[in-house]
């Protein structure tokens, strides 16, 4: 294929204070094809796209669109320069009809007023290209299902001469056949000379659609050619042959008796079915991609979200079994489950109130007398917790939100320790967290599998759950894989199941 | 959900010693700025001797006597990012109610103490059942605590007038001693009247709850975060209810003060604006209405620093319009200040 090059970047770098999110990347995009481009969370993806949609400027390197030099100023002037970007969270406005959102910010007009024929023939002709006549430009969009909600998001490219598309996961919330319909779409964009960039976690997708893919790992792209030419185990070696550069502290720990079973376990989307043993002294991995139904597991567990089907099952001390499918998160902590949120900014702390309430909300009774608190003695017991977990702070008033990212994780995670739950079930805990905060964080947790409790860890970064957990399972579209031994899995393994190969 | 991993921030640097004045330091400053303000513009004109008389002083505080009590319900509803718009109409109605209780207890027992009793419940019932189905409606119905007190601000006035016949209930004789003290602004053992002596009262029962009892604490979270309140396992909409209730149970009792300050008289019409007057004392005192941070000393300064604008208004003689574009400037100014240094402070 000798069709012109339509894109490139040289030697792009963009780092975030010690992060290098984009270490020198390579990308040579030509008219007319489809260019995938895949990755491991965190590899460096979506820096990468907003750095071509304007959003965010590099750090050095430099872009060429169709020979000329490409520095778009914002993501309005690489619109207009005809690069164009379809995120995975929609972003349209529901309330307006499909053509006001397809002219949105491109409206024609004339001394100031809408000339709203011009603008209706301009947005047909945008949903001509689609070949989906049920979209019509007066429908309102709340009205219209996700899979068509995308491609009014397409149109709106279209409007512009649209040079090159970049499609987010697009087929994440879409269902088989929209997804093939939407296959359908792009390839006859590709044939009239656009070039879509398309990223997916799910190589299938990738074999089936892409002419060309690029590898991205740390921020540096790997590898890459054509598509036919590389087997999916070759594409999956590449994405994950990085060596495990980290220290595990691994701490002796046995597993013992069930503590938490799951049976079929489904909630109102994802996840699907899931059935899971786990047991006290025993660090089990959930991996698999975004979105794949981890983060709703865990919170089907804790009550955080409705539990449709299935049951949890929670054995105590005594050898009784708690048998509640749905239940409050006050029942739960009750009943010896912890959880750590995902988003600490969004759910898992008050921001701005002190640490030491944000680290005693789920136990205030050691410290409550008729429902008056001992502050003194509060804090004296704060002031020893954070010694423990080796807070870095100027003291337990300090708002939480002062604290770096690795110590207001310690501070969310040292809630679950001062509850004393036996249960714990961990989202992304390392999550925007520093190398060495990461080694502290992974020493608590051997710790507490050391003396009995049992941890649930859900992951995005590979090397860690290999690293500390004993047991592993990946989930895959809401449905997770049989739990095996962690030395049986090999990290192509993991990949592979997770990307639904 | 996104790929954050990309978003890492700098981790490495030093947690900043976060050396902080009391949040109570600038509605103090704001108090000692318009008070001074007063002072050069009446000194000017000779009248300041009158301003400064302990008179005035008793003056200002039986002036805002409702407006303090009313403010730290109003605290409590604030601190838990809510707001209620519904507490001019609910004095209103209180005051409406505790003067046909005393009319009609009096009326059937003859004894001025039992229908003080029935009166004063029935006050502060009047406001406590408001709160609650305020509370009821933001919890169970969803609604936004806006839409709901905006509900109960007509709902109550309506009910006033319709209570009262739309005209005021003048309880017939001559009033119980306690309605007479609590209408003089001055008392001659207390020093300031029992109003005042009241709201301070209550005041320090509102410190010791937000600060020293579980549930002031689960007020905090909840208005800095619900979504962290709800996984540490609070029960947001149970909590929800109280306060509501609690600064209904308030507001009945600035109907009761509203009640003995028109000499012992319910008036459907009175309080109207009472909401925007403690909101605006509120965010002056440090209050923000995204939830989370508010104390009560810092708003009992808000409610101050306006009541110290009104007397020195009128003391001046000084245009009306003046105190109202005068009040506007200090919120929103005061507003933009703290903003500001939020974003200072990241």
């Amino acid at each position: 294929m000798n069709a012109p090059v339509r894109l490139t970047m040289t030697n792009v770098r963009k780092r975030y204070g010690p992060t290098k999110a984009l270490d020198g990347v390579e990308l040579e995009l030509r008219a007319g094809e489809v260019h995938a481009l895949v990755g491991e969370n965190g590899a460096g993806k979506s820096t990468l796209m907003k750095v071509l949609s304007g959003a965010v400027r590099p750090d050095s390197g430099s872009m060429t669109l169709d020979g000329r030099s490409y520095e778009p100023a914002g993501p309005q002037d690489a619109r207009r320069r005809g690069v164009a970007m379809i995120y995975q969270e929609l972003t349209l406005a529901p309330d307006l009809s499909v053509e006001a959102n397809v002219a949105l910010g491109l409206e024609t007009t004339r001394f100031g007023f809408l000339r709203r024929g011009v603008d209706r023939r301009r947005v047909e002709d945008a949903l001509a290209v689609l070949e989906h006549p049920e979209i019509r430009p007066d429908a309102s969009v709340a009205g219209l299902n996700p899979a068509a909600q995308q491609l009014v998001e397409i149109a709106r490219a279209l409007l512009l001469d649209v040079r090159v598309l970049v499609l987010d996961e697009p087929t994440s919330s879409l269902t088989q056949q929209d997804a093939q319909r939407l296959f359908t779409l792009v390839r006859r964009l590709r044939d009239r000379g656009v070039t879509v960039v398309y990223i997916s976690h799910f190589l299938e997708e990738v074999q089936q659609i892409s002419d060309r893919f690029t590898v991205l790992r740390d921020g540096r792209s790997v590898g890459g050619g054509r598509t036919t030419n590389f087997e999916t185990g070759r594409i999956v070696e590449m994405m994950v042959g990085r060596s495990l550069d980290e220290q595990y502290p691994r701490t002796p720990h046995q597993a013992g008796a069930p503590i938490l079973e799951l049976s079929d376990l489904t909630g109102d989307k994802l996840p699907r079915g899931v059935d899971l043993t786990l047991h006290r002294g025993e660090i089990l991995g959930i991996a698999g991609v975004v979105g794949a139904g981890r983060t709703e597991m865990l919170r089907a567990v804790f009550g955080l979200d409705p539990v449709r089907r299935g049951s949890v099952v929670i054995h105590t001390v005594s050898g009784a079994a708690i048998r509640t499918p749905n239940a409050a998160p006050r029942r739960r902590i009750a009943q010896g489950l912890g959880m750590l949120s995902e988003d600490r900014k969004e759910e898992g702390l008050t921001l701005d109130q002190s640490i030491e309430d944000n680290l005693t909300y789920t136990r205030l009774r050691p410290y409550t007398w008729l429902g008056c608190l001992n502050v003194g003695r509060r804090r004296r017991a704060v002031e020893d917790w954070l010694g423990r977990l080796r807070v870095r702070c100027a003291g337990p008033w300090q708002a939480v939100g002062d604290l770096s990212g690795g110590n207001q994780q310690k501070v969310a995670l040292g809630r679950l320790l001062h509850q004393d739950a036996d249960v714990l079930l961990l989202d992304e805990p390392t999550r925007g967290v520093d190398v060495g905060s990461k080694a502290e964080i992974y020493r608590l947790i051997g710790e507490l599998a050391a003396r009995g409790k049992a941890v649930l860890v859900v992951s995005s970064y590979l090397p860690e759950l290999l690293g500390v957990c004993d047991r592993l399972a990946v989930m895959t579209r809401g449905r997770l894989s049989a739990v095996r031994p962690v030395g049986e899995w090999t990290p192509e393994q993991v990949m592979a199941a997770a990307t639904g190969v | 959900m996104s790929d954050k991993g990309d978003a890492v921030k700098s981790q490495t640097e030093p947690p900043r010693q976060a050396f902080r004045l009391p949040a109570e330091i600038g509605p103090l400053l704001g108090l000692l700025g318009v008070f001074a303000l007063f002072l050069i513009l009446l000194a000017w004109g000779g009248q300041v001797r009158s301003f400064l008389s302990l008179y005035n002083l008793q003056l200002l505080m039986h002036q805002n006597a409702i407006h303090a009590v009313v403010v730290i319900g109003a605290l409590l509803v604030i601190i838990s990012g809510g707001i209620d718009l519904s507490v001019g109409s609910v004095a209103a109605l209180a005051a409406v109610s505790t003067a046909l209780a005393y009319k009609h207890t009096l009326a059937a027992t003859g004894s001025a103490e039992w229908a003080s009793v029935a009166a004063v419940a029935a006050g502060v019932g009047a406001g406590g059942l408001c709160g609650l189905v305020n509370g009821l409606t933001i919890s169970w119905l969803r609604l936004t605590p806006f839409v709901a007190t905006l509900g109960m601000l007509s709902i109550a006035r309506g009910v006033a007038f319709w209570l009262s016949d739309r005209s005021q209930v003048r309880p017939t004789g001559t009033m119980p001693a306690w309605v007479d003290s609590l209408q003089e602004a001055r008392h001659k053992i207390l020093f300031f009247d029992p109003g005042v002596w009241s709201a301070l009262l209550l005041a320090v029962g509102a410190v010791v709850l937000l600060r020293f009892t579980v549930f002031g604490r689960y007020c905090y979270a909840i208005g800095s975060n619900e979504a962290t309140a709800r996984l540490c396992g609070v029960r947001v909409e149970r909590n929800k209810v109280i306060i509501y209730t609690l600064a209904g149970l308030l507001t009945g009792w600035a109907g009761i003060l509203a009640f003995a300050q028109a000499s012992g008289s319910g008036d459907p019409t009175v309080q109207v604006g009472l909401e925007l007057d403690v909101i605006a004392a509120a965010v002056v005192g440090g209050a923000s209405l995204r939830g989370g941070q508010g104390s009560v000393v810092g708003v009992l300064l808000g409610v101050l620093i306006l009541g110290v604008l009104e007397n020195g208004v009128n003391s001046c003689g000084v245009p009306l319009e003046v105190k109202y574009i005068l009040i506007g400037v200090i919120v929103v100014a005061n507003t933009a200040l703290s903003e500001w240094q939020r974003r200072r402070a990241g």
